[in-house]
């Protein structure tokens, strides 16, 4: 009887996650607080920030100041018969230079929560 | 496990193995979340600063140059994406087809729709606020048979 249900069950779950995928990545690393908070207001420079933080994914001119942008997201999707749903959440984190060079401003402001792992694709 | 259980189990395996090469599928993407209009009551154009909105929005996704300010953007984008393949169940009333390539008779019909969500805050040179809107297009978003 034991071998019985064992047995059905097993089959029972070998035919339901048929079809069925998960997978989490991500694009670049999470800012690490450290490496934030190592970054002097008012006397980093821009090659100190690019030995922190390595070199900007995109560097933004405004008022004759630079600003380098960096960014990293994170995907979970999930795929169950015939419904899948993907999320992706993106970090971002600006430092602002003077225009002699130096930090002046560094902005990461909260961080986004990771994303959630479903597959429903329906409702929020 | 009662009888009743059991059944039920056999009718979801029955039905999973059934619907297993579905013709249907509906997929769904979406990047970031929305920020609602009561996330932004704090904003007051004149007052409000870069760091207040960043303390309480978080960084945003861009920040771009203009003429005597800068604006910058959070986004939220939402994909649905409906298709069926009409041809697929005729291989079930002929078996010959399952020796053609499926590329040669399958017939796929889908649709959907790609909405955005923006916040757009302006910034003058002194980093306050002096407007911010919500560009709203997230009715665009839905699967179209």
């Amino acid at each position: 009887m034991i071998v019985a249900r064992s047995l059905l069950l097993a089959v029972a779950a070998a035919t339901l996650v048929q079809g069925c995928a998960f997978f989490r990545g991500n694009y670049d690393d999470d800012f690490k607080q450290e490496d934030v908070e190592s970054i002097k207001i008012g006397a980093s420079t821009r090659q100190d920030v690019a030995n922190i933080l390595g070199a900007p994914e995109r560097v933004i001119e405004v008022h004759d100041k630079e600003i380098f942008h960096y960014y990293n997201y994170t995907v979970k999707s999930g795929t169950v018969l015939f419904f899948s749903r993907t999320n992706v959440v993106g970090n971002d984190l600006y430092v602002f230079f003077s225009p002699d060079g130096i930090v002046q401003q560094v902005i990461l402001g909260r961080q986004k929560p990771p994303p959630k792992l479903q597959f429903w694709p329906f409702g929020d | 496990m009662p009888a009743r259980q059991r059944g039920l189990l056999i009718l979801v395996c029955l039905l999973a193995v059934l619907l297993e090469g579905c013709p249907l599928a509906w997929r769904r993407v979406t990047v970031n979340e929305i920020i609602r209009p009561d996330d932004v009551s704090f904003i007051v154009p004149g007052a409000t600063t870069l760091d207040d909105v960043v303390k309480n929005l978080g960084a945003p996704g861009s920040i771009r140059r203009v003429d005597g300010g800068t604006v910058v953007r959070y986004q939220f984008l939402d994909i649905k994406h409906f298709t069926v393949n009409i041809t697929r169940p005729l291989s079930l009333f002929f078996p010959v087809l399952e020796i053609v390539p499926s590329d040669l008779y399958q017939l796929t019909y889908g649709g959907g729709g790609l909405g955005t969500e923006e916040l757009q805050v302006e910034f003058d040179k002194n980093w306050v606020v002096v407007y911010y809107a919500f560009a709203h297009h997230q009715e665009a978003s839905r699967y179209v048979p």
